[in-house]
């Protein structure tokens, strides 16, 4: 809905009841979402994700497979997708494992149906967020990747706050060689300033330790 | 020197004579110097006569002075004292011989002799003096005063051939003879006689001294009676305080209170082994002291038999303590078995009676013949009580624990049917609510999408409507939820039949075919013929059944790995009870989750109608069964149905 190139979010809807699948279906397709409603667990491990945003709504208890226990499956194989729990009982130890492993919300049934769209689009922002962050450290990581090697040295040695002499006499070269490796890492990297060459070294993770 | 044997008469106090025969010596010196103006010869006799005299005071003041000092130290012990007192009597009064008897309210028993023939001994210890016999001694007791006879060989009672009197001059050589009564407040204890061997009558003074000594002797007689009376009361005291505490320390160890009761019987009465034998019917404990290592053995199978072969046996035919004072010398005694391995001579029985009926016998033993005496049977009567109270008391307490134990074991069974009853209906009430809230969630949703879907410009009436079909859906489901269990639980008491199990299994099995094919499983089943009826709901059976098979194929579904197998199995269960199992392959469920996966909320998801494993546990319950699962082999679950079979039927399938 922000941005216009954005590809369409999807909803995924787990629960084993046929009826419920549909109700929800038709409800998140009223407000313009893409809906895929599966019966059982195993089954969306089988499905490859779709581009844009995307998040979950599951039910707590699944046969066979626990909802928290697919959560955490989820998180053992790195799958980062938010999930919205739906329960047929006031489980409150229940909620409170969900909560801490990072549920967006738990809803009993029966539920207010904004209350279902609200969660889920709450969900469906904490992705596009991820999505975004990750986005943007692959598009630094792609600039870091045109560095020569003596270039992505001076920019670990740069933004950990040595003097281009320090440099020099470290690398065992002139300050002017320096002077010059350095104008092409900003260059390269696109950066504004130092600060903002400090920025991107935190973000890549090259930033070397200040002496 | 009545006064004197007064003064040194006091019951309880003989220490006191003492110091009252020395204030009589100073008074005696005083009178002889007082007579004086006579002529020479007289005053020389006179002297001599008083010397004498004052000699005879002062050694019998020494005599009695020795036996008051014996019997405070004798500590109830006569022999000495009696001694002591004849051999100061005859020698004091010129006499030859002295005999002491004492009397037991039927006749003179003797007690103590001085210068006595052996022969006059024997026949006086086997034959008392009787009251009907007109001996001396006798008249003399009638009397309660002294008889002075000056020969007896003259006498009436030697004349008409008295035995005790012709024994005295015939064996005794008596001749003179002075006899005393022992009185004690004016009651008859006894005798004391001195005689001469000559026809010589006692002097008035001699008669005195003999009457001195006799007071002494009855003081003596009192006072060991009274010592022994006490001795006899605070050991009983010492006894029964020991046996109360132990009765009152180990109430329920019968065995610990009857083991020490016996030793202390033992102990207090001098035996050498000693029994409590139970009558089996009333208690069981036996205990035993002393002997050899197999005494408890040995002894413990003599039973009551009736008879006379035993002490025990007679002593329960009697009622009262028995003795047999040398069981070798018996010719009634029978256990000479038994009598040979223990090695007792001298037995004594003594009866425990309860409301007069013998219901235990405590049995003291001597190694020799030395039977027990009056006292020590009166003790072991005691100790009888006490067992007795003992037994009593461990058996009403015992009785009062089980009945406390049953209370309790009640109120707990109560307890659990009350806790059974509210998880029942918690498990009900939340199987509903399950299953009501999945059709109501559709519903909510439903309505949400339709109102979003008129909302659109054009609004989408397309999905308006199969919103709305699913909705008039969802509130049939939702309404079909209550028909099921109004139809499984309504009035379900009056649906009760008699049910062929195999049947149900197979109806059920048929029924759910095609949803167990949808899902590649197979099926075996292995139904026991001959099995009986069962009462039941059929529709809640079948549900039971339906519900258990859904689970094991819920628990099949989500594993792939295996081959699928569902096996039904019905048999007899012991005591004219059926089980069915349903045996799943899949995962198993884990030992920790065994019991609780029939609480109310950890139900695997239902579907459909299915009621949960806590709503089949109730209707089991039901039913007067049990519902359980377990681990089955190699993998995969078992759920197993107990049923009570009908009284007296078999299948007829």
């Amino acid at each position: 809905m922000s941005a216009p190139a954005e590809p369409q979010p999807t909803v995924f809807v787990i629960d084993d009841d046929a009826d419920l699948r549909e109700a929800l279906s038709s409800l998140f397709r009223s407000v313009g979402l893409q809906v895929k409603a599966l019966a059982t667990a195993p089954e969306f491990l089988q499905i490859k994700l779709p581009e844009g945003p995307t998040c979950l709504v599951l039910d707590v208890r699944l046969p066979g497979l626990s909802g928290l226990d697919f959560q955490a499956e989820l998180s053992r194989t790195k799958i980062d997708i938010p999930i919205v729990f739906m329960t047929g009982h006031g489980d409150i130890p229940m909620t409170v494992r969900a909560m801490k492993a990072g549920a967006v919300e738990f809803l009993p049934k029966p539920f207010r149906d904004q209350d279902m769209l609200d969660a889920v689009q709450t969900a469906l922002e904490r992705d596009r967020g991820r999505r975004k962050s990750a986005g943007e450290t692959a598009k630094l990581r792609a600039s870091f990747d045109t560095l020569t090697a003596r270039e992505q040295e001076i920019m670990g040695l740069v933004t950990a706050g040595l003097m281009n002499k320090q440099i020099a006499g470290q690398l065992g070269v002139s300050e002017i060689t320096v002077k010059v490796h350095r104008g092409n890492v900003m260059r390269k990297m696109n950066a504004r300033s130092l600060a903002d060459l400090v920025r991107m070294a935190d973000a890549l993770g090259v930033r070397r330790a200040p002496p | 020197m009545r006064r004197r044997a007064k003064a040194g008469s006091g019951p309880g106090k003989p220490v006191r004579g003492k110091s009252v025969a020395v204030r009589r010596r100073r008074v005696a010196s005083a009178k002889a110097v007082r007579s004086r103006p006579t002529p020479a010869s007289r005053r020389e006799s006179e002297l001599a006569r008083l010397k004498r005299e004052r000699k005879e005071i002062v050694d019998q003041q020494h005599a009695t002075a020795e036996v008051l000092q014996l019997i405070s130290d004798s500590s109830g012990d006569l022999e000495p004292v009696f001694a002591s007192i004849l051999a100061s009597a005859v020698q004091l009064c010129d006499a030859h011989n002295g005999v002491i008897n004492r009397w037991d309210g039927h006749a003179l028993h003797l007690a103590a002799t001085h210068n006595m023939p052996e022969a006059f001994i024997e026949v006086r210890r086997n034959s008392p003096y009787r009251l009907e016999e007109n001996s001396a001694t006798v008249r003399l007791l009638k009397r309660k005063g002294p008889i002075h006879i000056a020969d007896l060989a003259n006498d009436q009672a030697y004349l008409a051939g008295n035995p005790s009197t012709v024994a005295a001059v015939e064996l005794g050589g008596v001749r003179t003879a002075l006899a005393v009564p022992l009185l004690k407040e004016n009651e008859l204890v006894g005798s004391f006689t001195v005689g001469r061997r000559v026809v010589r009558p006692f002097t008035a003074r001699q008669i005195k001294i003999v009457q001195t000594f006799a007071a002494q002797a009855a003081v003596a007689i009192e006072n060991a009676r009274l010592l022994h009376e006490l001795q006899e009361t605070l050991q009983q005291q010492a006894a029964a305080a020991e046996v109360l505490k132990i009765v009152s320390r180990s109430t329920y160890d019968l065995q610990a209170v009857l083991d020490t009761l016996i030793e202390l019987v033992a102990r207090q009465c001098g035996a050498d082994l000693a029994a409590i034998h139970p009558e089996r019917s009333y208690f069981s404990a036996y205990s035993i002291y002393g002997g050899p290592e197999d005494h408890k053995q040995v002894a413990g199978g003599v039973a009551f038999e009736p008879g006379d072969g035993s002490v025990m046996a007679r002593t329960a035919r009697e009622g009262r303590p028995v003795q047999v004072a040398d069981v070798l010398a018996d010719p009634g005694y029978k256990l000479h078995e038994v009598q040979q391995r223990l090695g007792y001579r001298t037995v004594l029985g003594v009866p425990l009676l309860r409301e007069g009926r013998p219901v235990g016998i405590i049995v003291l033993m001597r190694s020799t013949v030395r039977p027990f005496t009056e006292q020590q049977i009166v003790l072991a009567q005691n100790f009888a009580a006490q067992a007795v109270i003992a037994i009593e008391n461990t058996r009403l307490l015992t009785e009062l624990r089980w009945r406390t134990d049953e209370l309790i074991r009640s109120v707990e069974e109560l307890e659990r049917e009350r806790n059974n009853k509210l998880m029942n209906l918690e498990a009900m009430v939340a199987s509903i609510s399950h299953e009501v809230r999945q059709p109501l969630a559709s519903i909510a949703s439903n309505g949400g999408a339709a109102l979003r879907f008129l909302g659109h410009a054009p609004p989408n009436i397309g999905e308006v409507r199969l919103a709305l079909n699913r909705m008039v859906n969802d509130s049939h489901r939702a309404s079909q939820v209550f028909d099921n269990i109004r139809a499984l639980f309504g009035k379900a008491d009056r649906e009760y039949e008699p049910i062929d199990i195999n049947d149900l299994v197979r109806g059920v099995l048929n029924s759910l075919q095609r949803e167990l094919d949808d899902h590649g499983i197979e099926t075996g089943h292995d139904l026991a013929s001959d099995l009986p009826l069962v009462t039941g709901h059929r529709g809640q059976l079948q549900e039971v059944l339906i519900n258990l098979i859904r689970n094991a194929i819920e628990a099949m579904h989500a594993d792939d790995s295996n081959r699928r197998l569902l096996q039904l199995r019905t048999g007899p269960h012991g005591g004219n009870r059926i089980f069915v199992a349903v045996e799943d392959s899949g995962p198993g469920i884990d030992a920790v989750q065994l019991e609780s996966i029939f609480d109310a909320f950890v139900t695997t998801k239902a579907q459909g109608m299915g009621l949960g494993l806590a709503l089949s546990r109730m209707i089991i319950d039901r039913h007067a069964g049990q519902l359980s699962a377990a681990p089955a082999e190699p993998r995969g679950s078992i759920f197993r149905i107990v049923l009570p079979g009908r009284p007296g039927s078999d299948a007829n399938s």
